[in-house]
Protein backbone atom coordinates (compact mmCIF):
# COMPACT_ATOMS: atom_id res chain seq x y z
CA UNK A 1 0.00 0.00 0.00
CA UNK A 2 1.28 3.43 -1.00
CA UNK A 3 2.53 5.63 1.85
CA UNK A 4 3.41 9.16 0.74
CA UNK A 5 1.58 11.09 3.45
CA UNK A 6 -1.69 12.98 3.50
CA UNK A 7 -1.25 15.80 1.00
CA UNK A 8 -3.89 18.39 0.12
CA UNK A 9 -2.93 18.97 -3.52
CA UNK A 10 -5.58 21.66 -3.98
CA UNK A 11 -4.02 23.68 -1.17
CA UNK A 12 -0.54 23.12 -2.64
CA UNK A 13 -1.73 24.37 -6.03
CA UNK A 14 -3.69 27.26 -4.52
CA UNK A 15 -0.63 28.50 -2.62
CA UNK A 16 1.63 27.99 -5.63
CA UNK A 17 -0.79 30.01 -7.76
CA UNK A 18 -0.71 32.79 -5.15
CA UNK A 19 3.09 32.78 -5.28
CA UNK A 20 3.13 33.02 -9.07
CA UNK A 21 0.55 35.81 -8.95
CA UNK A 22 2.88 37.80 -6.71
CA UNK A 23 6.10 36.97 -8.56
CA UNK A 24 4.79 37.43 -12.12
CA UNK A 25 2.07 40.10 -11.71
CA UNK A 26 -0.69 37.90 -13.12
CA UNK A 27 -4.15 36.89 -11.90
CA UNK A 28 -4.78 33.14 -11.83
CA UNK A 29 -7.91 31.00 -11.71
CA UNK A 30 -7.70 27.48 -10.33
CA UNK A 31 -10.04 24.58 -11.10
CA UNK A 32 -10.64 22.67 -7.88
CA UNK A 33 -11.96 19.53 -9.61
CA UNK A 34 -8.85 19.33 -11.79
CA UNK A 35 -6.64 19.86 -8.75
CA UNK A 36 -8.29 16.92 -7.02
CA UNK A 37 -7.85 14.86 -10.18
CA UNK A 38 -4.14 15.72 -10.16
CA UNK A 39 -3.86 14.33 -6.64
CA UNK A 40 -5.70 11.16 -7.55
CA UNK A 41 -3.53 10.50 -10.59
CA UNK A 42 -0.32 11.08 -8.63
CA UNK A 43 -1.42 8.48 -6.08
CA UNK A 44 -2.73 6.03 -8.69
CA UNK A 45 0.46 6.15 -10.74
CA UNK A 46 2.78 5.83 -7.75
CA UNK A 47 0.68 2.90 -6.55
CA UNK A 48 1.00 1.27 -9.98
CA UNK A 49 4.79 1.43 -9.80
CA UNK A 50 4.54 -0.88 -6.83
CA UNK A 51 6.82 0.95 -4.40
CA UNK A 52 5.42 1.35 -0.92
CA UNK A 53 7.46 4.40 0.04
CA UNK A 54 8.59 6.21 -3.13
CA UNK A 55 11.27 8.82 -2.61
CA UNK A 56 10.64 12.53 -3.11
CA UNK A 57 12.02 12.52 -6.66
CA UNK A 58 9.34 10.07 -7.78
CA UNK A 59 6.57 12.02 -6.06
CA UNK A 60 7.92 15.25 -7.57
CA UNK A 61 8.09 13.70 -11.04
CA UNK A 62 4.52 12.46 -10.89
CA UNK A 63 3.24 15.75 -9.45
CA UNK A 64 5.03 17.87 -12.03
CA UNK A 65 3.87 15.69 -14.91
CA UNK A 66 0.18 15.64 -13.94
CA UNK A 67 0.04 19.37 -13.20
CA UNK A 68 1.61 19.97 -16.59
CA UNK A 69 -0.75 17.51 -18.27
CA UNK A 70 -4.08 18.47 -16.68
CA UNK A 71 -3.40 22.21 -16.34
CA UNK A 72 -5.50 23.13 -13.29
CA UNK A 73 -4.40 26.79 -13.51
CA UNK A 74 -5.26 29.43 -16.05
CA UNK A 75 -4.67 33.13 -16.43
CA UNK A 76 -7.79 35.08 -15.52
CA UNK A 77 -9.42 37.30 -18.12
CA UNK A 78 -8.91 40.16 -15.67
CA UNK A 79 -5.18 39.56 -15.35
CA UNK A 80 -3.04 42.61 -16.12
CA UNK A 81 -0.44 40.40 -17.83
CA UNK A 82 -0.37 37.01 -19.52
CA UNK A 83 1.88 34.01 -18.86
CA UNK A 84 1.33 31.07 -21.21
CA UNK A 85 3.46 28.64 -19.18
CA UNK A 86 1.72 29.13 -15.85
CA UNK A 87 1.01 25.41 -15.37
CA UNK A 88 4.47 24.30 -16.46
CA UNK A 89 6.11 26.84 -14.15
CA UNK A 90 3.91 25.78 -11.24
CA UNK A 91 4.62 22.11 -11.98
CA UNK A 92 8.39 22.50 -11.81
CA UNK A 93 8.40 24.88 -8.85
CA UNK A 94 6.25 22.42 -6.90
CA UNK A 95 8.42 19.48 -8.04
CA UNK A 96 11.62 21.11 -6.82
CA UNK A 97 9.95 22.17 -3.58
CA UNK A 98 8.89 18.57 -2.97
CA UNK A 99 12.46 17.37 -3.55
CA UNK A 100 13.68 19.90 -0.99
CA UNK A 101 11.30 18.85 1.78
CA UNK A 102 13.90 16.53 3.32
CA UNK A 103 17.34 15.20 2.57
CA UNK A 104 17.32 11.59 1.52
CA UNK A 105 20.16 9.37 2.72
CA UNK A 106 21.45 9.04 -0.81
CA UNK A 107 21.08 12.69 -1.84
CA UNK A 108 24.35 14.31 -2.77
CA UNK A 109 23.06 17.80 -2.22
CA UNK A 110 20.88 19.34 0.44
CA UNK A 111 18.88 21.59 -1.85
CA UNK A 112 18.29 21.34 -5.56
CA UNK A 113 19.57 24.38 -7.37
CA UNK A 114 19.07 25.03 -11.06
CA UNK A 115 20.63 27.84 -13.08
CA UNK A 116 17.75 30.15 -14.09
CA UNK A 117 18.36 29.66 -17.82
CA UNK A 118 18.10 25.87 -17.48
CA UNK A 119 14.99 26.24 -15.34
CA UNK A 120 13.41 28.50 -18.00
CA UNK A 121 14.28 26.02 -20.76
CA UNK A 122 12.77 23.17 -18.74
CA UNK A 123 9.56 25.20 -18.32
CA UNK A 124 9.47 25.76 -22.08
CA UNK A 125 10.21 22.11 -22.81
CA UNK A 126 7.48 21.03 -20.40
CA UNK A 127 4.98 22.97 -22.54
CA UNK A 128 6.15 22.11 -26.03
CA UNK A 129 8.03 18.77 -25.93
CA UNK A 130 7.20 15.17 -25.10
CA UNK A 131 7.41 14.17 -21.44
CA UNK A 132 6.08 11.26 -19.44
CA UNK A 133 5.61 10.53 -15.74
CA UNK A 134 8.68 8.29 -15.83
CA UNK A 135 10.89 10.76 -17.69
CA UNK A 136 9.88 13.40 -15.17
CA UNK A 137 10.70 11.11 -12.25
CA UNK A 138 14.11 10.35 -13.74
CA UNK A 139 14.78 14.06 -14.25
CA UNK A 140 14.21 14.75 -10.56
CA UNK A 141 16.23 11.67 -9.58
CA UNK A 142 19.15 13.03 -11.59
CA UNK A 143 18.83 16.44 -9.96
CA UNK A 144 18.85 14.83 -6.53
CA UNK A 145 22.02 12.93 -7.40
CA UNK A 146 23.88 15.91 -8.87
CA UNK A 147 26.79 17.44 -6.99
CA UNK B 1 17.13 -18.53 -37.43
CA UNK B 2 17.50 -16.23 -34.44
CA UNK B 3 19.14 -17.45 -31.28
CA UNK B 4 16.64 -17.77 -28.45
CA UNK B 5 17.84 -16.26 -25.20
CA UNK B 6 16.50 -18.05 -22.16
CA UNK B 7 14.24 -15.77 -20.08
CA UNK B 8 15.57 -17.34 -16.91
CA UNK B 9 18.71 -15.24 -17.36
CA UNK B 10 16.77 -12.04 -16.81
CA UNK B 11 15.94 -10.49 -13.50
CA UNK B 12 12.59 -8.74 -13.71
CA UNK B 13 12.46 -7.70 -10.08
CA UNK B 14 11.53 -4.06 -9.34
CA UNK B 15 14.85 -3.51 -7.57
CA UNK B 16 16.51 -3.09 -10.97
CA UNK B 17 14.73 0.27 -11.27
CA UNK B 18 16.55 1.64 -8.25
CA UNK B 19 20.08 0.94 -9.41
CA UNK B 20 22.12 4.11 -9.23
CA UNK B 21 19.31 6.20 -7.83
CA UNK B 22 17.94 6.87 -4.41
CA UNK B 23 16.42 4.10 -2.40
CA UNK B 24 12.67 4.17 -2.17
CA UNK B 25 12.32 4.48 1.55
CA UNK B 26 10.79 7.92 1.43
CA UNK B 27 9.33 9.71 4.39
CA UNK B 28 5.67 10.67 4.55
CA UNK B 29 5.10 14.18 3.27
CA UNK B 30 2.66 16.69 4.66
CA UNK B 31 0.93 19.61 3.01
CA UNK B 32 2.67 21.91 5.50
CA UNK B 33 6.15 20.58 4.68
CA UNK B 34 5.57 21.12 0.95
CA UNK B 35 4.18 24.63 1.52
CA UNK B 36 7.18 25.55 3.67
CA UNK B 37 9.57 24.27 1.02
CA UNK B 38 7.69 26.23 -1.65
CA UNK B 39 8.18 29.42 0.38
CA UNK B 40 11.89 28.67 0.81
CA UNK B 41 12.24 28.17 -2.94
CA UNK B 42 10.45 31.44 -3.72
CA UNK B 43 12.83 33.31 -1.44
CA UNK B 44 15.95 32.14 -3.26
CA UNK B 45 17.68 34.73 -5.49
CA UNK B 46 17.78 32.49 -8.55
CA UNK B 47 13.98 32.47 -8.58
CA UNK B 48 14.02 36.23 -9.06
CA UNK B 49 16.45 35.75 -11.94
CA UNK B 50 14.14 33.12 -13.40
CA UNK B 51 11.18 35.50 -13.17
CA UNK B 52 13.15 38.19 -14.99
CA UNK B 53 14.14 35.74 -17.73
CA UNK B 54 10.57 34.54 -18.20
CA UNK B 55 9.17 38.07 -18.18
CA UNK B 56 11.63 38.96 -20.93
CA UNK B 57 10.65 35.92 -23.02
CA UNK B 58 7.79 35.23 -25.39
CA UNK B 59 6.11 33.18 -22.62
CA UNK B 60 5.12 36.44 -20.97
CA UNK B 61 2.97 39.15 -22.49
CA UNK B 62 2.89 42.33 -20.43
CA UNK B 63 -0.40 44.17 -20.61
CA UNK B 64 -1.92 41.50 -22.81
CA UNK B 65 -5.05 39.66 -21.82
CA UNK B 66 -5.94 36.31 -23.32
CA UNK B 67 -8.92 36.01 -25.63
Amino acid sequence: MLKIGNIDWFEVLRREAAGIEADYAVAIEIEKATSLEVGRLIADNLEAIGLEKPNVAKIAGQAAFWIRKLKPLRISASSPNYLCTVNELAALRIGIAICNTYKDDNSKCGQITLPPRIFRDWVNSFRYHSHSPHSSMISFELLMCAE
Amino acid sequence: MPTIIDCAQWDFSPERLETGFQQNSGQALTTESILASMEDLRARPEMNELAELIKASSQYAPGKKHA
